[in-house]
């Protein structure tokens, strides 16, 4: 479904991907695992589009189409998704009319019909109840005034509102605790199904307790050094990754 | 004695066109303003005259529908004449219109004005006047021409006044003059909407004298022209009155706009508030000057500005000046100017969310200038300036 062949990326010309390649398949989810520095929130924003990240060589495919030559706009419409590892604060924009006006945005691009006023409260409201979001919460400007959980919480409600093909998240569990961890975890497995598949970033195993990978990635330094199953997430908490960074260099 | 003056042309074609037994002391003396004014430094109008100035001749342009403003008494002035008013006006309005032309003005623009004007138009309302006066400034053709409209609100009266400001696609030269007087505990709401093409110049000064426990709610919306400004004097002279002076200006092409306030404060307790935001497009230039003076003995004064400028170019400028000058000991005076690009970051969020690049930046120039446009309180005239700011928005590519 998401396929990355051979990736080399560069920020402000310094090389962060070198050969990155990496499938994941319709109906799975994978983990990428990685120490700081290693690239993985540079392969998510080379994956969505952002300008700075100048991709120098390799191509990136969602269900055989390059992205490459996509705005990023074209590859949210296109069923892409990315959950911010830093959700922005947007002062003066109102949460509901964004999500709304996103949500119909991606909608005209694929031809489908706009989503009523009506029809998208009741999906909110539902949507919030599950990622633990208070009315007052979505009345307030974008994320403003939030703490970092919240943010998180609202970026597991746009996911579960926009149902996207390919759902990137970069550490969405940093800065949460138990009861948060839980909640991801029941919006991933609420959206998995055959058509639709995952890249889940992470440094810990505790996540992946809530979301069962199909398979597990380490990238260091700017490649996929090694790919196993579940069973790999324990063996890096234990072990740590220097083994495979140490393969990589 | 001061070194004279050496006239530009265009000086001594003013000069020229002033009524016998009026010197307009400030023209003679100092010439037109620009960049050696110190208030005007940034807005050489001087500089930008060339050659003699002939005085505008009749209006040819058409008298489009404008900002509508529902159940307005609509005066409209074209090229500084009186074309249309009102069948009727309520009792809470009298409506005069005089020769006067008492030198009380003490700055070049206003007192050329002043000078050169036929007629000044006065409205004294009295009550509550529930319906809007709406005032429409057009021009067209390549002359210039000024007004002066006076405004007296009585003891507890209360109005709200739109000035509309705008005109045809030459190179006119507009100069009025707006007055207020506001008795005690008076309330005006001034909403200004200023438009003009490219090559118009336009300067509207308003001054305004203000009594205790008075009002006064001011949203100005400024698009520029080749050199514009909108400038505002208030003089609160007596306590407990309170002022807020809001704008949003949005420049494109080479617009030039200044937004010049200076609120007097000559006694205790008065409040004023400023916020002005600036979206700058292509190569325009903004200039925002803001000065608060507080008297000595004008104890308790709460005043504070802001300005804020939005850069959506790198070839857009802007030049600020906020200024407090203090001779009080027990006030409470702030200012903060802070000028800056939109968001990257809030842009790449906006646009993985499915918002195309225009929308994002729309959204993001919206909420900038929320601020500003929220703090109205007719819901009909926020939407109307709101929508001149969307389509604002919508000519960015």
């Amino acid at each position: 479904m998401l396929k990355i062949d051979n990736l080399y990326t560069s920020v402000s010309g310094a090389d962060i991907l070198k050969g990155l390649s990496l499938e994941v398949p319709a109906g799975e989810v994978h983990a990428i695992m990685g120490p700081n520095g290693s690239g993985k929130s540079t392969l998510s924003y080379a994956v969505t589009g952002r300008d700075d990240y100048e991709i120098t060589q390799g191509d990136i495919l969602l269900e055989g189409d390059s992205l490459l030559d996509m705005e990023p706009e074209e590859r949210a419409a296109a069923g892409l998704f990315l959950s911010f590892q830093h959700p922005m604060e947007i002062p003066g924009v109102a949460t509901m009319n964004f999500i709304r006006t996103s949500l119909n945005a991606q909608r005209k691009v694929r031809g489908e019909e706009e989503v009523s006023a009506a029809d998208f409260l009741r999906l909110v409201r539902e949507k919030a109840k599950v990622v633990g979001l208070s009315d007052e919460k979505l009345k307030r400007p974008f994320n403003v005034g939030f703490s970092g959980g919240e943010k998180k919480r609202m970026e597991m409600l746009q996911m579960a509102i926009f149902e996207p093909r390919f759902a990137i998240m970069d550490e969405t569990d940093s800065g949460l605790d138990i009861d948060a961890l839980k909640m991801v975890g029941t919006v991933v497995n609420e959206l998995r199904s055959a058509d639709r598949g995952f890249l889940v970033i992470t440094h810990y195993q505790r996540l992946l307790d809530h979301i069962k990978p199909d398979r597990i990635h380490v990238l260091a330094d700017g490649r996929i050094v090694k790919t196993g199953g579940p069973e790999l997430a324990l063996e890096l908490e234990s072990e740590g990754y220097d083994k495979f960074v140490g393969e990589a260099a | 004695m001061p070194q004279q003056l050496k006239h530009t042309d265009s000086e001594n074609s003013l000069l020229a066109l002033l009524p016998a037994g009026n010197d307009a002391a400030l023209l003679r003396s100092q010439g037109l303003p620009g960049r050696r004014t110190e208030d005007w430094r940034w807005s050489d109008l001087r500089g930008v005259l060339k050659g003699p100035i002939a005085l505008s001749g009749k209006f040819a342009g058409s008298m489009s529908a404008g900002l509508p403003v529902p159940d307005a008494l609509t005066f409209t002035f074209a090229n500084g004449q009186l074309m249309s008013s009102p069948e009727d006006v309520p009792d809470q309005i009298r409506y005069l219109v005089g020769a006067q032309r008492e030198e009380t003005v003490s700055a070049a623009m206003p007192q050329l004005a002043a000078s050169l004007v036929d007629q000044t138009h006065t409205l004294e309302i009295t009550g509550e006047c529930s319906q809007p006066v709406h005032l429409r400034y057009l021009s067209d053709g390549t002359g210039m021409h000024q007004t002066r409209v006076r405004v007296r609100l009585s003891e507890g009266a209360r109005a709200t006044i739109v000035e509309e400001f705008t005109g045809g696609e030459q190179a006119w030269l507009a100069n009025s003059l707006s007055e207020f007087f506001l008795a005690e505990a008076a309330v005006l709401t001034r909403i200004v909407l200023q438009e003009a093409a490219p090559a118009a110049i336009a300067v509207n000064t308003a001054l305004l004298d203000v009594q205790a426990r008075s009002r006064f709610h001011q949203t100005t919306v400024a698009f520029g022209g080749r050199l514009t400004r909108l400038e505002t004097q208030l003089v609160q002279g007596a306590p407990d009155s309170q002022a807020t002076l809001n704008a949003a200006y949005l420049l494109n092409q080479q617009n030039h706009l200044d937004m010049t306030t200076l609120v007097h404060h000559l006694a205790e307790r008065g409040v004023t508030g400023e916020l002005v935001k600036g979206v700058l497009a292509d190569a325009s230039r903004g200039v925002f000057q803001g000065k608060f003076l507080v008297a000595r003995g004008a104890q308790k004064i709460d005043a504070r500005m802001a300005h804020n400028a939005l850069l959506l170019s790198e070839k857009a400028e802007v030049n600020a000046k906020p200024e407090l000058e203090i001779y009080a000991d027990d006030v409470e005076c702030a200012h903060g100017n802070t000028a800056g690009a939109l968001d990257d970051q809030a842009l790449f969020y906006m646009r993985q969310r499915g918002l195309s690049e225009h929308q994002a930046r729309a959204v993001l120039v919206d909420a900038f200038l929320g601020e500003v446009l929220d703090d109205m309180e007719d819901d009909a005239l926020r939407a109307q300036l709101t929508e001149r700011v969307g389509a604002f928005m919508e000519q960015q590519s």
